[in-house]
Formats: structure tokens, sequence, C-alpha cells
């Protein structure tokens, strides 16, 4: 029995040059038409389809196998969470201080009041998660470091509280994924350490050494170039697992292409983030670095890592990985402060911060010898996902951007309903190219791929 | 900000005066300015879009079990892959074969660079170096500058016979060639002739030292050898006799990488000497126990020399010859092939020929076994990073691996050199610019930029790269193994009255596992709810894990007699049902029956696709 075809996708039709990309972001699929092609595929939608014709029917066929006709429900990829968190990944905000002093710097690091996390307040965090672990039958914590200073200047508190995790996992049968985030600036002993203990570290590291060290400085205002240099050569040499960030202001965005060549022609990162520096903290009121011209700059920049078999990375294009989250704050991120606070964001590190009351949803309580979370905030926090942001509901990228960062957009917009930001403009156009790349990647006429579960952690970016 | 609205809508511009297209989307190399990205654009009708994806090719495919391996023609060569090696900032491989060509590819495994024929097919000797500045020099003074890929030719080239041999210099200074009864000295790249001296009937190889101040040649009656670029005899040995009484024939030399020493060694008694330089006074002399004919090979630093016996690959010191470890564990090492570039790994043929084995030099200890040639492997080289390891076959194959996880990257493509039936595939030749359409095994792993236009069902086209997303190597073609139109008429048959038919249905449907899950989803989206739970249900199987069960197939026997039956796709069951026996127990059946099966197969396949469709949802 014949049936009329009926659409079984969210269709997106994404101008470009002289054509429509039509994109199916939970099928997976995508190909570029003319206007008659888009109208054709709006007649079957509005079920005004006329059938019959060689071209009618085969622009259904052709639909049908890209799943965007006949092929049943979508499965959305959300995940939300309810009730107590249980998380079993740590995020430890080690200390405020900061060997540098670079110019963009988001969390003021060194300027901030000083803070420096004792050991029994990372213990008790390990010893939460491990224990969530174990009741949930987990085979792994993850252990991370990260936020308001450079972590690698607690050492004491680094070095100890790995140590730690790894005796009491290993007692719990559990293993111990731990990772950094590092500007990069380290004594051998202190390379040597990570090395031997993490399983993967994020640099902070801008490309071009000159480009590097107009904003990466030390306390004296000398660049930071060598230092970081030096310290992934030494990653490189043990082939150790690092991704690099590249920070981009405005100024320096005409040396973006330059910075990662210069990266892919002598180092081997896992991977290369390139962001827009952020107008917050030291930052604040430079001029944006959210323009078309870091767009622009980004393309030229990834044609050239192109050229090095090498793919850099936006945090919020990220076509491949269909979510409805940016990144954990609304899953229950479980980050916790010097002071022994809970934190759901990476840049919310301190009760000073500005959004410490949106983010903090949690405190260690010495009566119960456990967490106590302000659940109310925490949901709050859980309803940021992008399925639940009227102003995404028809943006394209919303299922592989997952509503972008949260505390931007607080930044940008205040506490209000989210009202979008020129960041939104930047994922789109980079989700954009990467759509036409999978398309040509795919042989130039379409891009159908299968969809290989969710992106559990999708937004994870900073930590490899 | 304004709210975003992407969602499907109509257009209102041209609508509908104009016939729908599709618009190909292809990456053109950066220095092609198409577009502001490098992209170009060009239009397709969808009708042949359509086609593109299987309609027409259908009906030209052959059926799976009758093609070849799947790689087969999948080659980089036409003929065996004689030479392998990177380039020094480990970018671009290049790769030598039996087919007189020579390739440049990138790393990436991007399409062909660039080829060059290579001359004096018949000479014997190392056809190219590549020196530590990134030269090509090829024998007959051409030279490729391999950050550029500019070619330089030489105002002379040497002229070699058929029967000469020949060596070129570490640093692409030097061609000796020797052609039994002289020796010529060339200056590269210019070609010019150094100097000359006659040798009295020595056909052998030749050897130049790494400092280039000694020539080394090897023949049946022994060693001789010659400063450089005066010609001066320095010294040289009478070949010993060898047990069995016969002349030993020297055929190996190779020079230690600090030329103190030389080594060379007889075919057949696999019996090494270790001379010391510049005299040739015989330092160390030994016999391996194993004689098997196989090249020995040296180690980057000079410092290890491996041999290979009937069972065993051995390691011994230089220069004091002594034995230091065999390699053990891996399974039926042959020929050693390479030593990565600090002299840590060893790459050797391993098993029936087809594998690659990986050991640590220290200590023997096998890393992994590369296994995905379909040919004896002949070459192989390690990046300079030691992460990555091109193997080379005796069919022309060229694989890149990964070497820490041990899995394929990808293969080395030149559709030239790939001939072969079944599948069709669009490839963008970048160097003539043109998308040329060629054909290939079912099942082939595609090769970047090629667009598999055979008959694979929809959602089948995944990616192959097995070192991450996002990385090149090409998609695996793992289309249908039977007929396309077969998973939709089996769906269908879930449910048919007659037991033998239901489960023939299901048994074929786990045959073909999750590859025809796009088949099937289309299947149920046309099945009554009946039909579609069981379909459904199905799916749910084979994604819990459940395989093609041999025990339950229904017998050859109880098939035979569905082969008449009056629906068509029963019948067909039925031919594929008895073929997967045929093809498990490699079991013939008679020729009446084989003959019905082919027949069944070959109508099958030559049904239109839509046409099927159609059916299939009657």
């Amino acid at each position: 029995m014949n049936t009329a075809p009926t659409l079984s996708a969210e269709l997106f039709v994404i101008p470009v040059d002289h054509g429509h990309l039509v994109y199916a972001p939970l099928r997976q699929a995508a190909f570029l038409t003319n206007a008659a092609g888009v109208n054709r595929i709006a007649d079957l939608q509005a079920g005004t389809h006329c059938p019959g014709s060689e071209e009618a029917d085969a622009l259904v066929e052709f639909l049908r196998r890209l799943e965007i006709v006949d092929s049943g429900e979508e499965t959305q990829p959300l995940t939300s969470f309810k009730g107590v968190p249980k998380p079993t990944s740590v995020t430890l905000f080690l200390t405020t201080a900061c060997n540098l002093r670079c110019t963009y710097c988001y969390a003021s690091a060194g300027d901030t009041p000083l803070r420096s996390m004792s050991m029994e307040v990372a213990r008790r965090g390990i010893d939460f998660v491990i224990a969530n672990a174990v009741e949930l039958g987990e085979p792994a914590i993850e252990l991370a470091y990260h936020g308001g200073g450079e972590p690698s200047v607690n050492w004491k508190t680094l070095t100890a509280s790995l140590a730690y995790a790894r005796d009491r996992a290993a007692v719990a049968g559990l293993r111990v994924h731990a990772a950094m985030a590092c500007n990069g600036v380290l004594p051998d002993y202190k390379i040597d350490w990570i090395i031997g203990n993490l399983d993967g570290v994020s640099l902070s590291f801008d490309g071009l050494p000159e480009v590097h060290d107009a904003h990466r400085v030390d306390i004296a205002g000398r660049g930071s170039s060598d230092n970081v240099i030096h310290t992934i050569r030494r990653f490189d040499e043990a082939d150790f697992a690092y991704g690099l960030r590249l920070t981009v202001t405005r100024e320096h965005i005409p040396h973006m292409e330059a910075s990662v060549r210069f990266v892919c022609e002598n180092f081997r990162p896992r991977n290369i983030q390139v962001e827009p520096a952020y107008q917050l903290g030291r930052w604040r009121d430079a001029p944006s670095a959210e323009t078309a011209g870091f767009i622009a700059g980004f393309r030229a920049a990834q044609a050239a890592a192109r050229e090095h078999g090498r793919e850099i990375a936006f945090s919020a294009a990220r076509v491949g990985s269909l979510s409805n989250h940016f990144c954990g704050i609304t899953q229950d991120s479980f980050c916790l402060t010097s002071d022994g606070e809970v934190s759901a964001c990476y840049e919310t590190f301190i009760a000073e911060n500005e959004w410490a009351k949106t983010f903090f949803y949690g405190a260690y309580d010495a009566a119960t010898d456990g967490y106590q979370f302000d659940i109310d905030k925490l949901d709050h926090l859980r309803g940021q996902s992008v399925d639940q942001r009227e102003f995404c509901r028809g943006c394209f990228a919303k299922w592989t951007c997952g509503g972008d960062c949260y505390h931007k957009s607080l930044s940008v917009n205040g506490a209000g309903e989210f009202q979008g930001s020129d960041r939104c403009h930047i994922i789109r156009e980079l989700t954009k190219d990467q759509i036409l790349a999978r398309i040509a990647k795919s042989g130039g006429l379409f891009w159908h791929e299968e969809r290989v579960g969710n992106e559990k952690s999708a937004g994870k970016e900073m930590l490899l | 900000m304004s709210k975003p609205e992407f969602h499907l809508r109509r257009m209102q511009s041209d609508g509908y005066a104009t016939p729908v297209e599709i618009y190909a989307w292809n990456e053109l190399p950066r220095d092609t300015e198409q577009s502001r990205r490098g992209f170009l654009r060009t239009t397709v009708a969808l009708g042949a879009v359509l086609e593109g994806m299987g309609r027409a090719a259908q009906a030209q495919a052959p059926a799976a079990a009758n093609t070849p391996p799947p790689q087969k023609a999948l080659r980089a060569h036409s003929e065996c892959v004689t030479e392998i090696a990177f380039s020094p900032d480990g970018r671009q491989v290049v790769s030598a074969g039996d087919d007189h060509m020579l390739k440049i590819w990138p790393l990436d495994g991007g399409a062909l660079l660039h080829l060059q024929t290579i001359p004096w097919r018949e000479a014997r000797g190392r056809p190219f170096v590549i020196t530590g500045d990134g030269r090509l020099v090829i024998a007959d003074g051409t030279q490729v500058d391999l950050a550029t890929l500019i070619v330089s030719k030489p105002d002379r080239k040497p002229s070699l016979a058929t029967s000469d041999s020949y060596v070129i210099a570490s640093d692409g200074s030097l061609l000796a060639k020797n052609s039994g009864s002289t020796i010529t000295l060339h200056s590269l790249p210019e070609g010019t002739l150094v100097k000359s001296w006659r040798v009295p009937d020595l056909h052998g190889r030749l050897a130049i030292s790494p400092d280039n101040r000694i020539l080394a040649l090897v023949s049946r009656v022994g060693l001789e050898i010659w400063s450089l670029p005066d010609g001066v005899r320095l010294g040289g040995a009478s070949s010993t006799r060898a047990a069995d009484g016969f002349w030993g024939i020297l055929e190996y030399v190779a020079f230690t990488s600090d030329s103190t020493h030389l080594v060379t060694g007889h075919r057949g008694e696999d019996g090494w000497k270790i001379w010391s330089l510049p005299k040739a006074t015989l330092a160390k002399d030994w016999i391996t126990e194993e004689p098997s004919g196989v090249a020995p090979l040296m180690s980057p630093d000079g410092k290890s020399f491996v041999t290979a016996g009937s069972a065993t690959v051995k390691i011994w010191s230089l220069p004091t010859g002594r034995f230091a470890r065999a390699l053990t564990g891996m399974p039926a090492p042959r020929a050693p092939l390479a030593f990565s570039r600090d002299g840590a790994m060893l790459a050797t043929q391993s098993g029936t020929g087809t594998q690659i084995g990986l050991c640590l030099v220290a200590d023997g200890r096998p890393m992994r076994l590369f296994e995905g040639h379909p040919e004896p492997v002949t070459a192989a080289a390690f990046s300079p990073d030691g992460r990555t390891l091109a193997t080379g076959d005796k069919g022309g194959t060229v694989i890149l691996w990964d070497v820490a996880s041990g899995r394929l990257r990808t293969y080395l493509f030149d559709a030239k050199a790939s001939t072969g039936e079944g599948l069709s595939y669009n490839v963008y030749d970048t160097i003539t610019k043109r998308t040329v359409t060629y054909t290939m095994p079912c099942g082939s792993p595609l090769p970047p930029g090629a667009t598999c236009i055979c008959n694979c069902v929809p959602g089948t086209f995944v990616a192959s790269s097995p070192v991450g997303r996002g990385v090149s190597g090409g998609t695996n073609c793992i289309c249908n193994k039977i007929c396309t139109c077969i998973p939709v008429c089996q769906a269908h048959r879930l449910l048919h009255g007659d037991a033998i038919v239901r489960r023939l249905a299901e048994e074929l449907l786990l045959v073909m596992g999750q590859h025809e899950f796009g088949y099937l989803r289309w299947a149920a989206s046309r099945a009554g709810k009946g039909l579609r739970a069981r379909i459904l249900q199905i799916m749910a199987t084979i994604t819990g894990g459940a395989n093609a069960n041999p025990a339950r197939w229904p017998e050859i026997e109880q098939c035979v007699p569905y082969l008449d039956d009056p629906d068509e796709i029963v019948a067909i069951m039925a031919a594929q049902m008895i073929g997967q026996h045929c093809c498990h127990e490699h079991r013939p059946v008679g020729a009446v029956v084989q003959g019905k099966v082919d027949a069944l197969l070959e109508a099958a396949r030559k049904r239109p696709w839509h046409v099927r469709a159609a059916e299939s949802g009657r």
C-alpha cells in the first residue's frame, strides 16, 4: 500500500552563495539545492506534494535515502538531570594565584583575592565522586584541575590530591582520568610529573611567539613563549596528549592563519582550539574580537591547518556531536572552589565573581559530613539547555552548539532571557563551514552519517 | 539581536520555474582561486544525483560472492611495490614499483601529488634516494624538491644499459654505475662524468659509503673497494668456497652509518662478513643457522643487523657481529622490512607474508601485528616521527598504518593503477582537474575524494578512518552484500505463513546485520503494524549483538524446493541461503541447483531499484 511521503526530519534551510543548504542535524544529513528544491521539500511538509513526475519521485527518493522522508521519528539528543546530583567527575579550582599576568585573562588571575585549595577540600570532593561512582557502577572517576589561576602553582595540593585519588580509587576498583588546564610555564620537574601522571593537558598558547608574548606575560611583563614552547617540545618528545588553546584578540586576528600554521609546523597537539578573547576580567573593556574578521581569520587558519592534515576547533561549532548542552553547567558539573563551594562553571571560581550566586549551588556541610545542594539553583541551571531556550528554537546550530556558554550569555544579556550574542553569528558561520566541508569530504553531493549516540561530554573542550 | 529562524520554509523567488538541482560542493587545492574558501560549486541535476546514489550502477553490479577480496583493486601501483620512503619532514610518502613509476603522496592519504617515470627499467639498483634536505634524487639525475614538487632535470643524463647496476650516494651527489667491464662515476644533478675505470667482468652490486669516500662492489668473484672520487683500488677479497663446493655469490653489501665497516653476504648459505675499512680487512665471519635467501637489513645507526631464517628473525650487533637476540612472539617472522628512524622499532613481514609484525629492537618484544594486505608485503618505511608505517605489497597496494593503535589509516590510491570490476566510484583527479568514474570491487574502501555510486543502501556511508573521526582516510563502502532489493523484500516476509520462509527472512537479515539498517528502517516505515513491530524487533536483536547463526539456517535440501517458488522474492531468498551455505561450508551444489541459484541472483540484480521499491510497498 503506497502512502504519501512524509517529512521525518527537522529541516533547516541555510542561505549560501547562490543557493540553499538543506540541513537535517538529527539525521546528520545535508545537501545544497536551488530554490525549486527547497520549495518542493516545503510542499512535502505542507502535504501539497504532487507525485508522479520523474523529478518529484526522484526528489522523494533522494530525501528518503537521507532519512529526511519516511524514516520515522527523530530522536532528539536530550539529556536531563533531576534530584540530588551524583557527579563522578570533580574539577578542582586549586588557586587564584598565577605566575603570569595575561592581559586578556578572564579571571584577572593574580589580581583577585588569593585563595589556595587545601588538601582537605580536595579530599572531600574526591571522596564524594568516588562514592558516587561506586554507587552508580561507573568504572572510573574524572579529576580535573582548572580555573581562576594557574593550577600548577598550588603544586602541593595538585600532586597530593591526584595521589590520594588514585589510592582511594584503586581501593574502590575504579580508574582515575586526570587532566589539567595549564599555562605551560613550568619547570622541568613539573613537566616530568605531568607527563608521568596526567592523561592530558590543555595548554594556553597563542601561536606565533610575538603574538603570544604580546599578551601572555609574566609579572615583570616579559613574554612567556620560550617557556611554553619548551613545555610543548617536552610533551611532544614524550608523545604526551595535550591540546592547545589559542586566544585571539582583535588586533591579532590578522595573525590567526600564521599562528595556526606555526603550531602545525612545529608541534603535535591532539587538538587545536581557537577562541576569541572574552571581554571579561582584565579584558572587559577591550575591543571585541567576536567579529566578521574573526570568522574570516578562522577560515584562513582552518585552511592552513588542513594543509597539514589538521583541523582547528571552535568550542561551540561541533557538527558531528549532537547535544542539548554546551557544557556541564546544565549537567550538574561539580567544580570545587578553593574555599570548598560547589560551582557549575569554570569561569566562576570565587564568591566575589559577578555570577557566583547563579553558578554556586552547594557547599560542604561539616554537620552531615557531606555536600548540601541548592536544588532550586541547580534546576535553574539545568533549565539552560538549548531545547528549553525559546530564542534558539529556529537556529540550525542548536543541536551542535547546545546553547553556547551560559556565563558568556549572562555577561552579554544579563540574567534575563537569552537574546543571542555576537558569538551566535560566529557559531552559525563556522557550523555552516563544517557542514559544507562534510559534504565535500563525502563526495561533494550530500552528507549523511549514521548517528553514533549522543556526545555526553560535549562542551568539555578545555580538558582532553 | 533578532531571533534566528532557519526552519524549512517556502522560497519566494524562482520557486517552480526551474528544475530541482543539487549543487556539488568540492574542496579544491588551496592554490586554485575558485572561491573565497577554496571550494568549487557545480550544479548537478537531481536525476544524476540519484543515479549516482545507485540506481544505474545497480544493474551492472556483480554478485559480491564473486568479487575478489575488497582491497585487491585499491592500488597505488599496478605492479609490485619495490620501495617506500618518507620525506625528511614526514609530510610525504614516496613509493616506487615494478610498474616503473615513482609516486609522491601526501601523508594524509590524499590524492596523488606527483608522478615520475623511473628510468632504466631493467638496470639493477635503488631508483631514488631522498636527501636530508628534502630532495628526491632519481638515478637519471632528475631531482624533485619534495616541499614544492618542483622538478629539475640534469643537463646531461647518464646512460645505462639494461644489464648495468648502479647506486646513488645518500646525499644525492654521485651516481656510480657498473657495466660489468667499466665503472663510471657521475656527479649529480649535472650528470657529468667524473671518473671511469675498467673492471674485469664483474657484474654485481654496488654501494657508496655514507661519507662518499668508498665505493664497494660485490660479485661472484668477491669484494672490491675503491676510493672516491679517484677510483683508486683500496682492497678486496675473493669469495670463499661454500660447503657444497660452489662459490658463494656475494650479493649483499652495505656500509655502516659511520663508514668504518662494510657488511657483505652470500646467497643461499646466509654467510655474512664484516670488513674493516678502508683496507677491507676481514673483521668477522659467521653463518646463520637457517638460510632463507632473504635480504638482511641494517639499522639506520649501523649498530644492528637483521637476518631472516626460515622461522626466525635474528638481530646481530655491529661491528662485532655478536648475536643479540631473536624476535619471538610474532607469528612466523619472515623478511625484515624497515627500522624506525631511531632504530627502536623493526617491521617484519610476518605470518603468511601479508601481515606486518612490529617489534621492539631492544628486547625483541612484539608490539603490533598489522593485517590488511591482500598480497605479500614487499616494502615498508616508518615516518620520521615513528607514528606512521607505510607498507607496500606485491600487488601494488600501499597502506598507511597508525603505529600507536595498530590500525589502518588509509590506502594510497591511484585510480590509474586500480582496475577491477564491480562498483563505480567518482574520483576528483587533482592532476587532470576532472571527475572520473572508476569501478572497484564491492566493499572496497573508498579513497579520499571518491564518491561511491554503487548500489549501497542509504545510510551506509560511514567514516572509516580508524584513527578517529575527521581524519582523512576516505570512507568504506559497506554496500549490500547480496542485493539491494532483498532486505526490503525479506523484511516483508518476516511474518510469512511458511515457517521455512520466515526463517530464511530472519537469518538473511542477521547475515546482513547493521549494514542494512537504512533499508530496514525504510521497510518498517512501509509495513503494517505487526510487520513493522517484527522488523524493529529484528533490528533490536541485531543491535543487541545477534549475529548470523549457521546452525539455524534452513538446510540446502530444505531451500532447494523454494528455488521454484512462484513468489520470486522467496525464490531469491532460497538462492541466497544456498549461496551462504556454499560460502560458509565450502560445499558445492549440483550443477542444476547452481544454475538456478545463479539465474535468480542475476535476475535480482538486474531488476531496477524503483520497481522493487514500489513492489515492497504493496
